[in-house]
Parts: C-alpha cells; structure tokens; sequence
C-alpha cells in the first residue's frame, strides 16, 4: 500500500514537472513568435524605405538628366545666337559669317570643344553638297565640329553667309542666305 | 529567490529589441536625409555653375562694344571663379558655386562648369545674391573676344578720366552695375565700398603710362595689394576688378586665342589668295600670334601693344582686308 502510495505520489510529481515545462516552453514559444512577428515588420518598414529611396532616386536621377538636356538645348540656342558674332565666324556684320573664316576653320583641330556643343554646321540653302578645299565655293554644306554623339538634335538660325570674290580686280563681298546649325545631345 | 523591487519597472525583451533596432533606423534615416541634402544642394551648386555659363553667352559681343546684365539668385551664393591658362589650346576658366544653408554654413562647391571661350574677371571668389556683369569687346589688334566682369560687392570710382566716365556711365543708364559709383572725392564714397583712384592711396590704384596716346589710359597699370598688373585699353577694367592671378591668367589665355586666330587668319588668307584677293600680313600675323603665345605676363604687354598697332595699320592700308 505504502509502495503504492510512494509510486503515485512520484507520477503526480513528475505529471506536474511536465505540466511546469509545458507552460515554460508555451511562454518560450509566445516570445520567440512575437520577436519574429516584430523582426518581419520591421524588415517590411526597412524595405517600404528602400522602395521608396529607390523610387526617390530614380525620380530625381530622371529629372537631373532632363535638366542636363535643357540645359544643354539653351546653351546650344545660346551658342548658335553668339556664333554669328565670334571672331573665328563673323563678317563684320550682326548675324553674318564669313565662308572663308569657315573654311579655314574646318581644318583646324584646336578648337574642337571650344563651343561646348555637339556639333556646327553651316548649309548655303541651295543644296547638300559637302565643301571641300577643292569644290568650295561650288558646294552647300560645311562642318566645321561634329562629335558623332548619337542622340542629337539641331538648333537652326538663319544668317547670312559672305565670302570674298574679285571682279575686275576689285575686291567685294558676295551674301547669301544660309542657315547655322548647332546640335546638342539628349540625354 | 525572486526579486521585488516595486521602483523598478521591467523592460521586455521585445521593448528593448524594438528600442535598439527603432533607434537605429532613426539614425540611418537622419544620416540619409542630411547626405540627400548635401548632394542635392551640390547638385544645385553645379546647376548654377552651369546656368551662369549659358547666362553670360547674351554678354558677347558683336558688333556693339559692351553689353551688361545682373543675375539675381534665390539665395546667398558664392561664385568660384578659376582659371587654368595651361590646359588645351584656349586655357579653361571654372566656374562652381556653393550656396549659404539654413544654418549659415556653406555646401561643398558644385561641379566646375568649364568655360573656354569666355573670359570672366572678377575676384577669385564673389559673395551675394545680386552679381552684376558686363562686357567689353577687346582688340588685340582683331577682335579676341569679351572681356567679362563680375562683381557683387560695392564699387567706388573716385574722379575717373571722362572717357571711363562716361562708358560707366552708358553701362548704369542701362539699368547695370548698380553697384559701381562714381564720386569726385574719396570722403564721398560709402564707407563699405572699394575705392578706385586714379592716383595713389586708393584701396585701387589706376597709373597711366601712355603719354603720346589719345588717351593716356590706352596703356598703363593697376596697382591693388602692392600688385601691379598691365593693361592696354579695354584690359583696364579686367585689371580694376580681377585679382592678380586671375588677371594674369586670364591674358595668358586670351594671348593664346590671338595666336589661333592669327593660324585662322593664315589659312583664311591661303583660301581668298586663290580668287586673287592677296592679302600680304600672314607672316605678320603669325609671327604676332606666336609673341602673343609666348607672354609671360602683362608686363610684356606694351611691347605686343606697338606690333599691335602696327599690324592693325597695316591691314587697313590692305585691298584685301581678312580682318
């Protein structure tokens, strides 16, 4: 009886030792569950910034590149509207350029970006014909810069274009009108 | 044993782990958000550089002699004006701005937009809001290009020669240089301002070494910090309101476009000489253009200035003018 006695009193006890355990481990487990639940919001809030960082980022980088192309389109209507009056250009006249300064021009190599622009380009309003030293002045088109970028779009001005011409030993400007293009590039 | 301690009060492993983490992201978040507004205010810094260089092209010249103009910015800015004669075929000028924050600090200086063929004088760097600039053509003895000036502080032109006077003048009936006076007396200057003379004890001195000319001002010399810098005509204004080195810098490269002009000049002359239009100074003129090349500073100016003249007379006795 008293064996009996001792026998159910250990079971008791050990059924209790389990049941303590049991809630431990259920504590245990309710923490752990609520840590993880804190660990993915706050993986979700850190990615919802990242997104939007990215997204910030993206949206500013475009703007900055449509900045960069006005910027480069008013310093290319800018160039083209002063060209005409430059020293390397002019004929001594507003908004006239000399075909012989242009010509000579063409050739030489010291000034490729010193305009800051893509590309100059004068056409006589007759035709397409590129000038060379031995077709000028039966030709239409001189470039005098071109950096070959790819997205490229033009600024046109008319002008007038003169150049020297000897008649009877005189000397005398000869004018036409023609049309100065400046290019920029699109970011 | 089991502690009681009702003062106390129990933090959670959750409270103390959301603390951590919740502060950490704060601090990431201030430190973003302070970086975003350094580089956008540098990126704004460079916008301006950039938009200062495609403002100052209305400045050229054409056939008119000067032009002015005034740039208002939103806020205080500082203008960085450099200048490196030595690189390319032209020399390069930088110009970057920094703009004043909220607390008063200055940003880093935005990107350095390059300028080639322009020439701007002004000290190496201008403080404002308000810059006034205006322009004059100088002939060397073709037209170079535009000698550009900025200013935004407070000028004082005590009893110039009329011809100056009278250019001031033109330029303020205009609406520009608000901030240039001029004055018969030095106590008649506002007390901040800088105060040029054409005699000594000025913050600006103005020398004239030019006896035999039209005007004695056609050559002479600026004295400012004990410094003396060289000009021949329109160069005085450049050598009024430039620093030293700036100036010197700013010649070297306007010297260096004379010599390009003058090898334009040469192949223009080759390609008129073939319908008979024979113009005869390209050796003048090439010779010229590479003394021009060669200065070393303003002091050699003078010697330049009498080829210069010569060479300009010349040209107008031609039949067949390039220039």
């Amino acid at each position: 009886m008293v064996k009996n006695n001792i026998m159910w009193m250990k079971k008791t006890k050990c059924q209790m030792k389990i049941q303590k355990s049991s809630d431990f481990c259920l504590s245990r487990c309710r923490g752990q569950l609520k840590i993880k639940q804190m660990s993915f919001m706050l993986l979700a809030v850190v990615l919802f910034f990242i997104i939007v960082g990215l997204f910030f980022i993206s949206f500013s980088f475009s703007r900055l590149k449509q900045d960069a192309t006005t910027l480069n389109k008013e310093n290319a209507i800018a160039t083209a509207l002063r060209l005409a009056g430059s020293p390397e250009f002019s004929c001594g006249k507003d908004y006239c350029i000399s075909l012989d300064k242009a010509m000579a021009l063409r050739g030489m190599s010291s000034y490729s970006g010193f305009w800051g622009v893509s590309s100059i380009e004068i056409w006589k309003l007759s035709g397409n014909r590129n000038c060379t030293i031995s077709n000028y002045p039966d030709c239409d088109v001189i470039v005098i810069a071109n950096n070959k970028d790819a997205n490229q779009i033009l600024t046109p001005l008319f002008v007038s274009l003169c150049r020297k011409e000897v008649e009877n030993n005189a000397v005398y400007d000869k004018c036409e009108l023609g049309k100065l293009l400046v290019g920029y590039k699109v970011e | 044993m089991r502690l009681n301690n009702k003062k106390g009060f129990e933090m959670s492993f959750a409270f103390i782990f959301a603390m951590i983490v919740g502060a950490v992201i704060l601090f990431l978040a201030i430190y973003g958000v302070s970086k975003l507004i350094g580089t956008s205010q540098n990126l704004h810094g460079s916008e301006v550089g950039k938009e200062i260089n495609i403002l100052l092209n209305p400045l050229e010249t054409s056939i008119e002699t000067s032009k002015e103009m005034s740039i208002e910015l939103g806020q205080e800015t500082k203008l960085y004006n450099k200048c490196y004669s030595e690189e390319g075929s032209f020399g390069r000028q930088g110009i970057s701005a920094s703009l004043q924050d909220f607390k008063g600090g200055w940003s880093k200086p935005g990107v350095e937009s390059s300028l080639y063929n322009k020439y701007i004088f002004s000290r190496d760097s201008e403080q404002g809001k308000n810059f006034y600039l205006f322009s004059k053509n100088f002939e060397f003895p073709f037209k170079i290009g535009d000698i550009i000036i900025m200013t935004s502080g407070k000028y004082c032109f005590v009893s110039p020669p009329k011809v100056m006077e009278d250019e001031i003048q033109s330029i303020k009936d205009k609406g520009g240089m608000k901030n240039i006076d001029i004055n018969y007396s030095k106590e008649d200057c506002i007390n901040n301002s800088i105060k040029i003379c054409f005699n000594p004890g000025c913050d600006i001195s103005v020398y004239p070494l030019c006896s035999n000319c039209l005007n004695e001002y056609d050559f002479g010399y600026v004295e400012k910090k004990g410094e003396k810098m060289y000009f021949t005509k329109n160069l005085i204004y450049g050598a009024i309101f430039s620093d030293k080195g700036l100036y010197e810098c700013n010649l070297k490269r306007m010297m260096k476009r004379v010599y390009q002009l003058s090898v334009l000049y040469k192949n223009q002359a080759d390609i008129v000489s073939r319908k008979g239009c024979y113009w005869g100074l390209d050796s003048d003129t090439i010779i010229f253009g590479t003394a021009a090349r060669n200065l070393n500073n303003s002091a050699e100016l003078i010697g330049l200035q009498n080829i210069a003249e010569s060479l300009k007379q010349k040209n107008q006795q031609a039949l067949c003018k390039i220039w």
